[in-house]
Parts: structure tokens; sequence; C-alpha cells
């Protein structure tokens, strides 16, 4: 087959025991037999074939076509071929690397023949998000404070488009109307019980296989810094940290140093190019209406005094008093409206958070009306709390791209941000350093402002070059995930302090319901939740994360508690109940433990 | 066959081998998995704001097109901007370039100085235990892996001596205010110190090593025993006559060192975290940002075709045996 030669590392069999090693190492107590089956059903059919019967189709495969009948269907009888499990590289994601093996390891166990593709990221995402070319697909994705996000990229049907986040190619009208009901849904209760029913109709056909939920630990040094907020998803990088954290006793230095490998590339707040690194910059430069508080991961205002949801499709802010721009003009109710109704021109990531609002009505200098087309229970959320909700300031983004050298006003350098968050940008080097000044205005409309004069980010080439930088002093803390090693070797030394940072993204596995193993029928059923049987869960969390996880059986975090259903039907590690679900399905196994399609 | 006609079927060659290499250059990038939206797929950007963004990029055209678009532009000085910064390539890599040269320029100027006279003075004292040890420990040297070497330094001069600062290229948060500013500092100095160390031991083992060969030919040589013969003092023997006329093998080897340091750059910079060229040309690779690996890629390349150009006529130059139409 000529893509096992595209791939960065082609995982065999042979690696299992690497796996196995690890497994041993933790004392988890998980019995595996050898590679071939457990010996197990093994009745009639043509055992001979020599397991990859369907591989005839897969030069065909390519597309995300809804054809649906491709290399996975044999003849009745025939041993299932050789199933694509794609995923990262170790040396990219650790984490994921290690379950997708154990994960892997136990559906050869069960009877499956796996190919276990660890790629690099581009090439990754290209097979997963934009050929479809892949059995199974393990992810860290799906994050986010509001279920609608989440449940729109993961399983709506608009997604399994190219390059659509519903990676299982799931395509369901039953689930595409809950959707919308749920997000029609402006009370609370109502739309929970919607997204409760949600939960049990995808967790009933495990659409996908959710896995964990990292509880991020990053590192920060005591003797620098004291007074740390951490919060989920974003852990240190919050925004309430950078103004809560004082000097710790001792520390003298004005200026709070910190480092990411992540790269920062742009600081315009509208680039839909835009990953963590530059979503946690704008958070500091740009203000929002509303934020998502520390304590309850909802919305609460923020520049708005007041934010009242009149009606169903009615909103109604009024702005703090004086709020100022970095440039010294004031903060308006003009600025907001402008944010929205330019953004939504000029930038996809605008324009999809503005979607529901029919207007905007400005009414004086502080305070505007947002009526929308439709109920939109996440609006506060997504649009006036969420990550592309940065307000931008009028005088500033009128005339670009016309009065600026770009080709459009995604594409802007932006070389001077003027925000009106509590940091100010002073300087800016691409690859090296970004520095930061608190911005005292700040304070007039009440807020709280930094305690550190200065704060400088650092960029480096990798998660260990910034442990590095913490040890020798450089660094004061680390808003990211370190090694799993790192933490252990933290925890041991009273230096250093170690805050926790639930995520919101889940660690999940997919299925391409494109193929006819995987299909949206009772079969495919019955295989999705036999491979959901096949991930040792809890092992996988101790071997890949050091503990550092939380097991999940939904779509959701559990950092989101209002929204996680508890009651969904549970799926850990059980061989014999996943050998169950397949011979329920009529699957039977061959003389060598293969599994074959059902006669 | 005279030297002009020599230079000019070189530069016949030059021609061939940029065309070679620039299509090279424009295939590898676009035969890569991914394309420069890939790494923000998972960060929320949207089906439709992908499409907008490869049609402005002009990847939706079929590679023909982008091919021919690619050399005209490429050639015209056109380089295009970063997909990912959205700036121009140029104003992107000038800095990293210099970052890198003022790193690597030193080191190699450095690692030759020394494995000369160091080579050198091991032929002369051959056979002793002074060459011994010097051999074992220049071999130590060439064979262990540059990121090694890195860490060793990191390990005694920052976490036990605590002498110098673990990485970077200045103080967090120092104050930059020109060109010179940057670079004729102490604190830039200080950083410097051991990534530099690094490059000087890494780099310095294969000069030392073909100088001590071409040392040892050089002393079983009449005129070195005439030399003694005369009285004259063996510190001179050995540098003035001996080394002069063993280091025409040496610097053919300088073409190849250069290369090799030029892609050496990247571990060094990756283990001190400075920002140069070799770590922004991993990046650009990993977020397929096309133009700017492009970019890299030609002016590392470029350095060693010219260099090599350089070193093929300055060997007709050096040594009057080699002859033009080498047949």
């Amino acid at each position: 087959m000529a893509r096992q030669g595209q791939d960065q590392q082609g995982v065999s069999n042979t690696d299992r025991r690497k796996v196995l090693k690890a497994l041993g190492a933790t004392g988890a107590t998980m019995s595996v037999v050898g590679c071939m089956g457990g010996g197990d059903g093994g009745d009639g059919g043509d055992g001979g074939d020599g397991g990859d019967g369907g591989d005839g189709g897969d030069g065909g495969d390519g597309g995300d076509g809804g054809d649906g009948s491709d290399g996975g269907s044999g003849g009745a009888g025939e041993t299932i071929r050789t199933l694509d499990y794609v995923s990262l590289s170790e040396s990219v994601h650790p984490i994921r690397f290690t379950w997708g093996q154990m994960h892997a390891e136990q559906l050869e166990e069960l009877g499956f023949d796996i190919e276990y593709h660890a790629l690099s990221i581009p090439d990754y995402i290209d097979r997963g998000f934009n050929q479809r070319d892949h059995d199974i697909y393990i992810l860290r994705y799906l994050d986010g404070f509001d279920p609608s996000g989440p449940l729109y990229t993961g399983f709506h049907s608009d997604s399994t488009a190219e390059g659509g986040g519903n990676c299982s190619l799931f395509q369901s009208d039953e689930f595409d109307q809950m959707y919308q009901e749920q997000s029609n849904a402006t009370d609370p209760d109502e739309r929970q019980q919607i997204v409760y029913d949600i939960q049990e109709m995808l967790m009933d056909k495990q659409v996908i296989t959710p896995v964990m939920v990292q509880n991020r630990q990053m590192p920060y040094d005591t003797q620098k810094v004291t007074n740390t907020t951490t919060m989920l998803e974003y852990g240190l990088g919050n925004i309430h940290n950078f103004s809560s954290m004082e000097p710790a006793e001792g520390n003298d230095s004005s200026q709070l140093t910190w480092s990411l490998s992540e790269d920062l590339t742009t600081l315009n707040p509208i680039n839909p190019e835009r990953g963590r690194a530059e979503r946690q910059i704008n958070r500091l430069v740009y203000d929002r209406l509303m934020r998502i508080s520390p304590d309850d991961a909802q919305p609460v205002p923020w520049m708005a005094e007041t934010v009242d949801q009149t009606d169903e499709t009615t909103i109604d802010v009024t702005l703090r008093e004086g709020l100022q721009w970095h440039d010294g003009e004031s903060v308006t109710a003009e600025d907001v409206r402008f944010t929205y109704t330019y953004g939504a021109e000029v930038s996809p990531n605008v324009s999809g958070i503005a979607e529901p609002i029919d207007n905007i009505e400005v009414h004086d200098e502080r305070s505007l009306t947002f009526n929308l087309s439709e109920p939109t229970a996440s609006f506060q959320t997504v649009a006036m709390a969420g990550r592309s909700a940065n307000i931008i300031p009028q005088h500033v983004w009128e005339d670009v791209p016309d009065s600026v050298d770009a080709e459009s006003a995604t594409q802007w350098v932006n070389p001077e941000p003027v925000g009106s968050g509590p940091w100010q940008v002073e300087s800016f080097t691409l690859g090296e350093e970004l520095e930061l000044s608190r911005f005292d205005a700040y304070g007039d409309a009440g807020f709280e402002t930094p305690n550190f004069e200065t704060s400088v980010r650092l960029q480096a080439p990798d998660i260990r070059t910034t442990v590095r930088q913490l040890e020798d002093g450089t660094v004061d803390f680390i808003p990211y995930e370190i090694q799993v090693t790192d933490v252990q070797r933290f925890q041991q030394n009273d230096r250093y302090g170690l805050a926790d940072s639930l995520m919101t993204s889940i660690h999940y596995a997919c299925y391409n319901m494109n193929r006819d193993l995987f299909a949206d029928n009772d079969m495919g059923r019955a295989v999705r939740r036999a491979m959901a049987y096949a991930v040792p869960k809890q092992e996988a969390i101790q071997v890949a994360t050091g503990g550092t996880a939380q097991e999940i059986q939904t779509c959701f975090s559990p950092g989101l508690s209002f929204w996680y259903n508890e009651d969904v039907e549970t799926f850990n590690l059980d061989l014999e109940a996943a050998r169950s679900e397949l011979e329920s399905a009529g699957f039977t196994w061959n003389d060598e433990g293969r599994i074959q399609w059902p006669a | 066959m005279g030297l002009q006609r020599y230079v000019g079927r070189r530069l016949v060659q030059l021609v061939i081998t940029y065309w070679v290499f620039l299509t090279l250059l424009f295939g590898i990038f676009r035969l890569a998995p991914g394309d420069p939206t890939s790494m923000y797929q998972m960060d929320g950007l949207s089906p439709e704001a992908r499409q907008q963004i490869l049609e402005r990029l002009g990847l939706n055209d079929p590679l023909h097109v982008q091919y021919m678009r690619f050399m005209v532009d490429f050639i015209t000085g056109n380089w295009g901007d970063s997909f990912r910064y959205g700036e121009p390539v140029m104003d992107i890599i000038v800095i990293k370039f210099w970052n890198t040269v003022l790193l690597m320029g030193p080191a190699f100027f450095l690692a030759f100085a020394i494995g000369i006279i160091f080579g050198a003075f091991m032929g002369w004292v051959r056979g002793t235990k002074k060459e011994k040890g010097g051999l074992i420990l220049t071999l130590f040297a060439r064979s262990s892996p540059e990121f090694w070497i890195g860490i060793i330094v990191l390990m005694v001069f920052t976490f036990q001596l605590g002498w110098f600062p673990s990485g970077g290229i200045r103080a967090p948060g120092a104050e930059i205010n020109s060109f010179w500013g940057r670079y004729l500092a102490w604190d830039f100095l200080h950083h410097l110190a051991l990534p530099l160390l690094t490059g000087v031991i890494f780099y310095m083992a294969t000069p030392t090593l073909l100088m001590r060969s071409s040392m040892i030919s050089v002393l079983n040589s009449d005129f070195v025993e005439m030399k003694k013969a005369e009285g004259i003092p063996e510190y001179i023997i050995l540098y003035k006559h001996a080394a002069r006329n063993s280091i025409l093998p040496v610097t053919t080897v300088v073409a190849i060192v250069i290369g090799l340091t030029i892609g050496g750059s990247l571990v060094i910079e990756t283990v001190f975290n400075w920002p140069g060229m070799g770590r922004e040309m991993v990046q650009s690779v990993t977020y397929n940002d096309y133009n700017v690996s492009q970019a890299i890629f030609f002016l590392m390349g470029s350095v060693v075709i010219f260099m090599n150009l350089v070193a093929d006529i300055a060997y007709v130059y050096l040594d009057p045996r080699v002859r033009f139409d080498e047949q």
C-alpha cells in the first residue's frame, strides 16, 4: 500500500511491547495475552485468507464522499481488513500517542488487525480533517465553555464538510434537530435537559468514545510569585492570574516573566489563523463585554456593567464608566457595535459569533441593545465572553485595510495594538519576546490592575526549554502543561508550585462512519461499542499522564459540571463485553482469533 | 583551457544547479502533507474560512500554475509574505539571519583557527602520548552529538557554576534601540558564550584531524629534514614551514564545513533557545509556511553552492598543479 510510505512513523505491532512494558512499570493489572487474540470464538469460516480481504478497496477512499461503500465491506465470513488507526507521533503528543497505542493493543487482542499511524501534525490533520482517510482517529478537541460549540464542531452534519471537525462523519437529522433545540432554549434547565438527552443518544451509539480530560499541571516559582489564580482550561494563562499574582517575599522585580513554546505569530485579534498563543495575548490586551468566571466557568459582566436578557432575543448592555483604550480615547457603545458589524464583514471568526445578531441599537455613549434574529442560548458565553469577542476600537480599525499596507483586515500585522485590556503591548520581536506593560487607566473603570509593572513573554523552542528557564530563574511561571516527569520532579521540590488546570477539550476516539464497519446502523453501533469497551481508560491515564487526567464517559469535560451528564452508559475496559457486542451483531472469529464479517 | 573558460563553465553549471534546486524547493514543500492552514484547523478555523485562505494564497490553483508563479516571483526577488506571520518573508528572515551568522560565523572561524593550530601540533608530536590524548579528545568531540555537547556545557556552566544564562539572546525585557545595540552589548556576549563554545567544540574536530594527517605527510618530506639540519627552532619549522604547506587540504573542506555549520545551527539554536534561522526553518516547515521555508532553504543552500564555487576556483588559484581541463 503506497500510503504506508507517507507515514512518518508507521508503528507496527512490535512497538506494542513498549506499551506493555510501560504498563508493567506502573503496576497496572491488565491481563495481556499474546498478540494473537484470546483464542475465543474461533469458529468456522474460511480462516485461511490472511486477513486482508478488504484491502482492494483502499485505493479509492481518498475523499469523504458519502458513498459508504469503500473497502470496509468484505463478503460474509471474510476477515476484516487491516484498520487504519490514525494518531500523532510520540514526539508531538506523547499522551495521545500512548493511549491510542494501548487502545490499538486491546483491539488487536479482540481480534481486529490494526495499523497504527503515528503522524506529524500537518499529516495527521490532513488525513483526519481533510482526506478523511482513517478508520479510527483520535483527538484532543472539542473545547469551549458552552456546549453549542463542541456539539456543532464534533457532531453536526455541517461539520462533515472538508476541513470540518466532525471526524466521525456522523450525519443525523435527529441530532441536528436536537442541536437546534438546545441552541434556541434560553431557559438553562430546559437546555440542560436537551443537552443531557443528546449525550445519551451520542453515547449509546458511541459516535465517539470519550477517554479522558487532562488536568494540566502548570508550574510557578514560589520564590518569585505568589497568589496565583488558576482556572478551567486556561490554567495560569488566565487574565485574572495576571492581575492577582504578586511578587513573593524577597522578589523586588517589577517584571513578570514567563515563557511558552507555542509560537506567537500575530497580534491581530481578528485574524482567523490563531492558536492558543495568540488567543492568550488577545485576552490580556483586548477586553470583552463579559469574561468567564474562574469560579464556575459561567460568563460574568466585565466591560459591561450590566447584561440584561430582557426577552429571548433581546439583550441590553450598559458599559462600565471610565473604560479607555490604550491610546487614551474612551471606549464607547459605538465601538462595541463597530466590533460586531465590522468584524462580521471582514473576519470569519467574528462573523461566526455575530451570526445570531439581527441588529445592534446604540442608545448613548454607554448603553446598547443586541437584537438577535433567533433565541441563542450560547450568545453570552460565546459572543460576549468567547475567544473571538475581543472589542476593538473603531477609530483604529474603521479604515483598515485601506489605510494600511495589508491585503485584508485579517492579514494586517497590527503593529501597535490598541486594546482596552489590563496590559498594553510595549514591543514585540517575532520569535524572541513580547513585552507588555500595565495599563494603569484600567483601574479607572473599577478593575483591579496588575501588581507587576511589566510582563515579558519569552519564546522557547520547546517545553523542555521553558522548564529549564524556570529552573535557572529566567522565568517566573509557565502557563502551559509540562511533561509528566517534570511534574513529578516539581512535586518533590518545595520551591515550585503546581497549578491544576482541568481542560475543556476532551481526549476521544472517533470512528469513520462513512465506512461500512462503523456505519450508522445496528452493526456499526455494535462495532463502535465493542471498540469503546477496548479502551483501558484508567490504565491509560496512569501510563500516559502519570495520573494527571480524569476519566470521562461523555463528550464534555467534567469542568463544565452543569452540562456533564453523569448518567450516560459507561464504557471501560471489558473485552468480554466487547465480544458479546460483536457476537450479537453476528461477527465471528476465525481459527487465528481474527474477526470475520457476519455471515 | 584558460581560467576564464573554466570559470564560465562553472557559472553555467551554477545556473543549472539553481534551477534544479529551486524546483526541488517548490516540490518538496508542496508534496508534504497538509497546507498552511493545517496547524489552525483544530483551533477553530471553520471550513469556509479555510477555503478562503487557500483561495487567497493561490493554493487551489493547479500545481503547474503555482510552479510558474513561484519561479517568476522567486527570481524577481519577490519572496512573498509569510502565511503565518502575515509579514514579508524578508523582514522575518533578516533578523534571524544575523542572529545565526553572528553565532555560527565566530564559531566557524574559531573552530578553524584553533583546529589548524591544534592539528598542526598533533601532527608534529606524532607518536607521543600527547598526540594520542589529543586524538582521543578530538574523536570524542567529533562523534558526540551536537545537542549532547550543548547539554553538557549547559550542565556545567549554567546549572553547576551558574556563570552563564541557559539560553536566549539577551536578558528578558532588555531594551534594544538599534541594530548595533542588539549585538554590541555585554548582555549579548554573555548569552553568546555557551552556544559559541558548543559550536567550536563540535566543528573543531574536522579541521584538526585533517590538519594532523596533512601535517604528517608534509613532515615526511625532505625539506623539513633540511630545515631541521639548518638548526632552525622547532616551532618555526612547525608553524612557518610545515603548517603552511599542510593547510591546502583544509581550505577545501571549508565549503563543506560551512554547509554543515549552517545546517547544524538549528541544533545549537534549539538547545540554547537562540532565535536564529535554523529554528525558524523547523517552525516554518512544521506549519507549512512555504514562503518562509523556501527562502531559508534557499539562503542555506546558496551558501553551500556559493562556497563550493569559491572553493573550486580558489583551489585552482592556490595549487597550480590543478589543471583546468581535468580529463
